[in-house]
């Protein structure tokens, strides 16, 4: 059977923190579901109507998500090739209560996890989802405990997520 | 007129006053062709009218008689400009020869005429249109011609503006291209004359951005970015004569220095056994660095790729470990599979098995080494296409304005006195890994550790 999971994240590679340890816990309850990942990040697309026509969610990724992100959850994803059907990224343009709730629901949420850490590096117009994931009554999210890392030389480079 | 190189700028010029030529000539033509078109057409409609209604005119009348091979002209008054209007009957035996001379219009025009019930033809000055009709039983044709005046008197003054327009146009062309050519190149000159300025003597010497142009800063700094590479490779390579000049010299010298001691008085045979011995190993030492040496020119770009196989990833590590902790079993190196994939095809790289266990021995031990053997901790993980090797070590690390010259060889960083080293590994490793498509990055921060990161092309069979 296959499961959505979503993601609360900000494409650091800190947040693929929440997604190796939910996996790694998921590993050790032998569960044989499948599931589909989906990290949701907000984006705040404005208010100019070019913007808003001529935005495509690939030119936002470019903007807010690096290469590095996506190698290191590759990475994830051949560690883990049972439990993981696809990974996706997404974004959350909204800003109601609502809007949030709905997407959960067409998205088919079945489990939802966000990062006991505030997120310090958001870039321009990104802003966190935790708040919304937390008030969703549809569903709910777990709180995944992590630490904030001390400072490593490493910072940025695919190799933080090998921590 | 042109200065410099003139070629191109020729080149461009005459392409533009063709492309001009071509498009105004391809204009003037369409218009004048089409005036023309639509000239003779109205014409023609002017003159099937003016037939119609002869052919009315005449049908109307009780008995048309009109005796064979006679022509009736100048039935209305001038309608159009020096109007010209026949009716005759159709000769019983189709010689149209009389009429033909009469009134000087070939025969074929009368007979197609007669086959298709109207028809026109004109010569230089007069259109003419036909039609036939038949009236008591008796076959007639009407003509209707006309001079037509547009034709004959705007057209020719059409022609003229348009010549002349033409002329102008090519004119202003020839000196817009010319103009157009000379600023599309001058910035080009100029930059060729700076370029030229440049040379070994004078590296540190940029080129300035034009103002508003991006093209041509996109080359100026494509320009500036390859004389930085080319300062830099210079700078490498004094930095490398005097580094090597300096490490050879240091055995020579305490060979020379034992020998000249030696060789100064007479000594006891201990004394010669001991002398030979340092000799011997400060010899052993200077082949050391030579072969390093050696292996870094044949490591180096040189296109000689020695012999690639499938090489598993996993496996060399776990060979480069053992061999690391057999050779000092201080050497603390923390094998990390967390990552590792499950698929183990994603862990194979084409490559030459030696010289990549070389390379990781290098990067392992040089991690063991400089955190005085502390836990060095290595990682694998794969993405789809590229296998990662992650070395990490909180060892002493590399000073933030050394990073530059961690590859050159015989460079050691300044926290680096107190361990012994040649600074010969790792611009070694790079050369391999550069040999294998990979990529070597090194973080660090002095006193924090030091994180090299390493990545492979995975191997892809070829079918």
């Amino acid at each position: 059977m296959i499961k959505t999971i979503l993601i609360a994240t900000d494409f650091s590679l800190e947040s693929l923190d929440v997604l190796k340890k939910v996996l790694k816990n998921k590993t050790e309850q032998n569960d044989e579901n499948q599931y589909n990942i989906l990290f949701v990040s907000g984006y705040d697309m404005g208010d100019s109507i070019r913007d808003l026509l001529f935005t495509t969610k690939s030119t936002i990724f470019g903007k807010i998500r690096s290469q590095e992100f996506c190698d290191a959850y590759s990475i994830i994803n051949n560690k883990y090739p049972n439990l993981i059907n696809k990974i996706t990224c997404d974004i959350f343009t909204g800003s109601f209560q609502r809007t949030f709730n709905s997407y959960i629901e067409t998205a088919g949420i079945d489990e939802a996890y966000f990062s006991s850490v505030k997120s310090k590096n958001l870039s321009k117009g990104q802003f966190d989802v935790t708040p919304y994931l937390k008030k969703c009554k549809n569903i709910n999210a777990i709180e995944v405990l992590t630490q904030t890392p001390e400072f490593v030389p490493e910072k940025g480079r695919l190799a933080e997520v090998f921590l | 007129m042109l200065k410099g190189n003139p070629t191109n700028q020729t080149k461009t010029m005459l392409l533009l006053m063709l492309v001009f030529t071509v498009v105004i000539l391809l204009f003037s033509g369409l218009v004048y062709f089409s005036i023309v078109n639509f000239s003779h057409q109205r014409f023609y409609e002017l003159l099937k009218i003016r037939a119609t209604t002869i052919v009315q005119i005449e049908k109307s009348k009780e008995h048309l008689d009109i005796p064979e091979n006679h022509i009736l002209n100048s039935l209305n008054n001038e309608e159009l400009p020096m109007e010209k209007d026949y009716v005759f009957e159709v000769p019983k035996d189709s010689n149209y020869s009389q009429i033909s001379n009469q009134i000087h219009i070939p025969d074929t025009f009368f007979k197609s005429i007669v086959k298709k019930g109207e028809s026109n033809y004109n010569d230089k000055e007069f259109y003419y249109i036909g039609q036939s009709f038949t009236s008591n039983n008796k076959t007639y044709i009407a003509i209707a011609s006309a001079q037509n005046h547009y034709v004959v008197y705007y057209l020719g003054y059409l022609k003229r503006t348009l010549i002349t327009c033409m002329v102008l146009a090519l004119f202003f062309s020839m000196i817009f291209s010319f103009y157009l050519s000379k600023t599309l190149f001058r910035p080009i000159l100029k930059i060729t004359g700076k370029v030229k300025e440049i040379s070994s003597e004078n590296l540190h010497l940029r080129l300035e951005p034009q103002p508003d142009n991006k093209e041509l800063n996109e080359l100026i700094d494509t320009f500036n970015d390859m004389l930085n590479r080319i300062e830099t490779s210079f700078e490498t390579q004094n930095h490398l004569i005097g580094n090597v000049s300096h490490e050879l010299r240091t055995p020579l010298t305490s060979i020379m220095g034992e020998a000249d001691v030696a060789l100064s008085i007479r000594r006891s045979e201990e004394h010669y056994q001991e002398t030979l011995q340092i000799i011997l190993n400060e010899a052993e030492k200077l082949d050391k660095k030579i072969k390093a040496l050696l292996m870094i020119a044949q490591t180096g770009f040189d296109g000689k790729i020695q012999k690639m196989d499938k090489v598993r990833m996993d496996q060399l590590l776990w060979d480069v470990i053992e061999t690391a902790t057999r050779i000092n079993s201080k050497n603390n190196v923390f094998m990390d599979i967390s990552m590792l994939p499950e698929n183990p095809k994603k862990l194979k790289v084409q490559g030459n098995e030696q010289l990549l266990h070389l390379a990781m021995a290098n990067i392992i031990n040089n991690g063991c080494k400089y955190s005085n053997f502390q836990q060095v901790k290595v990682s694998l993980g794969a993405t789809d296409d590229h296998v990662y090797v992650i070395i990490k070590d909180s060892g002493i690390g590399i000073p933030d304005s050394e990073m530059d010259k961690i590859y050159d060889p015989f460079f050691r960083a300044s926290n680096t006195k107190n361990y012994e080293g040649y600074g010969i590994g790792l611009p070694l490793a790079r050369n391999i890994i550069r040999i294998h498509n990979g990529e070597l990055i090194v973080n660090s921060k002095e006193n924090v550790g030091t994180t090299v990161q390493i990545r492979f092309p995975i191997y892809v069979p070829t079918e």
